[in-house]
């Protein structure tokens, strides 16, 4: 067996493996954020009402949270009450940005235009090498990721209301904004859902075989192969 | 008869409220920056859901996502071009003067050694971390980082040996 190295002191991995508190509305805004996309999500007592596969995580964090709140107030009346409140509060569902969960791909087929050609400018071709000579200067980098972001939440929220014509617009904004993108591939495949949705189903073929050409080994792929799948 | 197969992709939810935490904390000690753990711990859960379907729940869960929140934490940095992280970085801290007590609090201690961690490089410190702070076995962290197993014996015996110098440059510093 080959040397491994000097091992750590336990306690320095045990410090380590504690790690910093983490903000609890971070949790609750990135559940939000990932129920635009993943309704399921939304909620963590949602999955008890679907009977799927979490209960026993659910119960038990339930549990546990209950038995504190519980001996909170046994122990100090009024605080323990309010804590109990709080928890309440907590694990109630809170508004998220989905009121009816709206599959992007299921849609009753509706009568569409007579097929004829239809001239659609293909996107630019974009290779990692270009997207890195135009990327912006590192100290911008981090603050267009969080612009970009939250345009690409906004067209992903738009998508699950059913108001294609808005995802569109959000993503026109984003291509207009963003000149050199850190996040475009993510953008490409959320145009080709929405078109798709619009029921611009050549353009959104167009789009989506491209975006496979350029991108084969794309995490969006799945995505934009099932939009392109759901076609009627 | 339920309409149910097996074996059914994990439900994101349940993923989601059980691992949250870990990916959160994965992705600051690759030397995710604060302001942007949302947006990665976000992104790390969207890849999750969009390769459910290949995930084995036979498996441990940590190793397969620690992959994603890996390459995420890579290309982000990439991007970045981060070379100063929030855990630390190849440069030395300021020195923060003698101490009038060597036991350092619990606050100090965690932060000397979370930049001791990121004063490692990255694919030396995915090693390290999955070995010894999250104690998944070798052979695991090789198929989790689709490198050979004694890509990682290698790693992990560079990783230890930079985190002992670095841990043992700041105490000696902090100590005095």
């Amino acid at each position: 067996m080959n040397d491994l190295g000097p091992s750590p002191d336990p306690r320095d991995l045990e410090a380590l493996r504690a790690g910093s508190p983490i903000d609890p509305g971070a949790k609750h805004r990135v559940r939000a954020r990932l129920a635009a996309v993943v309704p399921s999500v939304a909620a963590p007592a949602a999955s008890r009402v679907r009977g799927g596969s979490a209960p026993r995580v659910v119960r038990a964090v339930s549990a546990g949270t209950y038995r504190v709140a519980l001996a909170s107030f046994l122990a100090g009346g009024v605080v323990g009450a309010a804590l109990h409140a709080r928890w309440s509060a907590s694990v109630a569902p809170r508004a998220v940005l989905v009121d009816r969960p709206v599959a992007v791909s299921v849609d009753p087929p509706a009568p569409s235009p007579a097929p004829e050609a239809v001239r659609v400018a293909a996107p630019p071709p974009v290779t990692p090498e270009a997207a890195r000579q135009t990327a912006p200067p590192p100290h911008v980098a981090t603050s267009q990721l969080s612009a970009e972001r939250r345009i690409l939440d906004d067209a992903r929220a738009a998508l699950l209301r059913g108001e294609a014509q808005q995802a569109l617009e959000a993503l026109e904004r984003h291509r207009r904004t963003f000149a050199a993108p850190l996040l475009g591939e993510e953008r490409d495949a959320l145009q080709v859902q929405a078109l798709v949705k619009a029921e611009r189903y050549a353009e959104a073929r167009v789009r989506g075989e491209a975006f496979r050409r350029r991108l084969p080994d794309s995490f969006y792929l799945p995505m934009v192969d099932s939009a392109l799948a759901s076609i009627p | 008869m339920s309409a149910r197969t097996a074996p059914e992709a994990p439900d994101l939810g349940a993923l989601f409220e059980e691992h949250f935490a870990y990916v959160w904390n994965t992705l600051r000690r690759m030397g995710v920056r604060e302001a942007d753990l949302e947006d990665l711990v976000h992104d790390v859960f969207l890849k999750v859901h969009q390769h459910r379907a290949d995930y084995d729940p036979a498996r441990p869960f940590r190793p397969w996502v620690f992959g994603f929140a890996y390459r995420t934490a890579a290309d982000y940095r990439a991007l970045a071009r981060h070379r100063v992280e929030v855990l630390g970085s190849n440069a030395e801290p300021e020195d923060p003067g003698p101490s009038p007590d060597r036991r350092l609090d619990a606050a100090r201690q965690w932060t000397l050694l979370e930049d001791a961690l990121g004063s490692i490089a990255l694919d030396r410190r995915a090693v390290f971390i999955l070995h010894d702070i999250d104690e998944q076995p070798a052979p695991r962290i090789a198929e989790a980082l689709g490198v050979p197993l004694n890509t990682v014996y290698s790693r992990l015996r560079l990783a230890r040996e930079d985190f002992a110098a670095a841990v043992r440059r700041r105490r000696a510093r902090g100590g005095r």
